[in-house]
């Protein structure tokens, strides 16, 4: 998996350590955790797409270049919320950060690497347990 | 026990417990509570005489075998309650089956349509692990058709991840301390994890 990425979707030292990487939360993956009192993804929420397909997400400082809000990413998507993680953490989870500008998103990125084990605690239970929300969900969840 | 009729289908479809199976079940825990009522009501009765001069040793060997008795029956009702179709799993199947209508990319991305055999996976694990009193799990999909089953309560984090009938792994810890587990299917494990989230 780590040679696929390095490969294919190399890791781009450009984008700082600090950036924050947006993903869409659709609203099967967010819930209330009794433990925290709080609302949070599913660490369902940080998976690839597929082997060849790494998860999708949207770089901040792009969209703010742009003077865009980051809402803009969630236009369509009702009852979505929007969550970040930091570039930082997702290298630190041994995932490459690849700028993959679409024609309708320029912002858009993936995130390529092994969610699914690690040492202590794998990729995708880091993002979730480490996410910040951008836009919340909706209220009356 | 079985109080609707949707939990009956269920169970049917699930071809999971059978209700002579189910009969079977609670009357061998029945018994072993008789015996242990029995086996009290001998050595509280010898236990009298004892004082008008029975020998020591058969109170005693009674009083071993008014415990045994009562570990049996404790042993064959947690077995029981387990095995009967708990609640949490009924409302956990109530939200699988709505995950099965998602259409492809449900998500917004390329998510893929959750399938029946991780649903019929995830119920048989659900039977197999939890209690009555266990809640039930949070009901996630995942995005190449697989199901999470999630516990986020009483102090316990607890993930259960199908990917394929074939690949399931788990995370598991106490927000209080102690070192996280996270591997693959482990029941034993996973039994001892539930068992500490239940009432």
């Amino acid at each position: 998996m780590r040679s696929f990425c390095l490969e294919h979707f190399p890791d781009d030292p450009s984008i700082a350590d600090e950036s924050e990487l947006l993903r869409r939360i659709p609203p099967q993956h967010f819930f209330r955790d009794d433990n925290s009192g709080l609302v949070r993804p599913s660490s369902a929420a940080f998976e690839d797409d597929d082997d060849s397909d790494p998860m999708s997400v949207y770089l901040a400082t792009v969209l703010a270049a742009e003077r865009r809000q980051a809402t803009s990413v969630l236009a369509g998507h009702e009852g979505y919320a929007l969550a970040s993680i930091t570039a930082g953490l997702a290298r630190e989870k041994n995932q490459t950060v690849h700028p993959d500008p679409l024609t309708e998103e320029t912002s858009h990125a993936v995130v390529c690497g092994d969610k699914r084990s690690g040492n202590k605690k794998s990729a995708k239970k880091a993002f979730a347990m480490n996410a910040k929300w951008v836009v919340r969900p909706p209220d009356s969840f | 026990m079985v109080e609707t009729r949707f939990e009956r289908a269920v169970q049917l479809e699930a071809g999971y417990v059978s209700e002579g199976k189910e009969k079977r079940r609670f009357l061998k825990a029945r018994l072993h509570v008789e015996e242990w009522t029995r086996a009290q009501q001998a050595y509280r009765k010898l236990r009298g005489k004892h004082v008008s001069g029975k020998p020591r040793t058969a109170t005693r060997d009674l009083r071993r075998d008014s415990r045994k008795a009562f570990d049996r029956s404790r042993q064959s009702l947690a077995e029981a309650s387990r095995q009967v179709i708990p609640r949490g799993v009924i409302s956990a199947v109530e939200r699988m089956i709505e995950l099965l209508e998602l259409p492809p990319g449900w998500n917004s991305y390329n998510a893929r349509p959750i399938t029946k055999e991780n649903v019929n996976f995830a119920f048989n694990l659900l039977g197999r692990i939890m209690r009555h009193d266990t809640p039930a799990p949070n009901v996630v999909p995942m995005v190449r058709g697989g199901v999470q089953l999630e516990w986020h309560t009483r102090g316990i984090n607890l993930e259960i991840s199908i990917y394929s009938p074939g690949e399931v792994s788990f995370f598991a810890e106490d927000v209080r301390g102690g070192n996280p587990t996270e591997g693959e299917l482990d029941l034993a494990a996973l039994t001892q994890w539930v068992d500490r989230l239940s009432m």
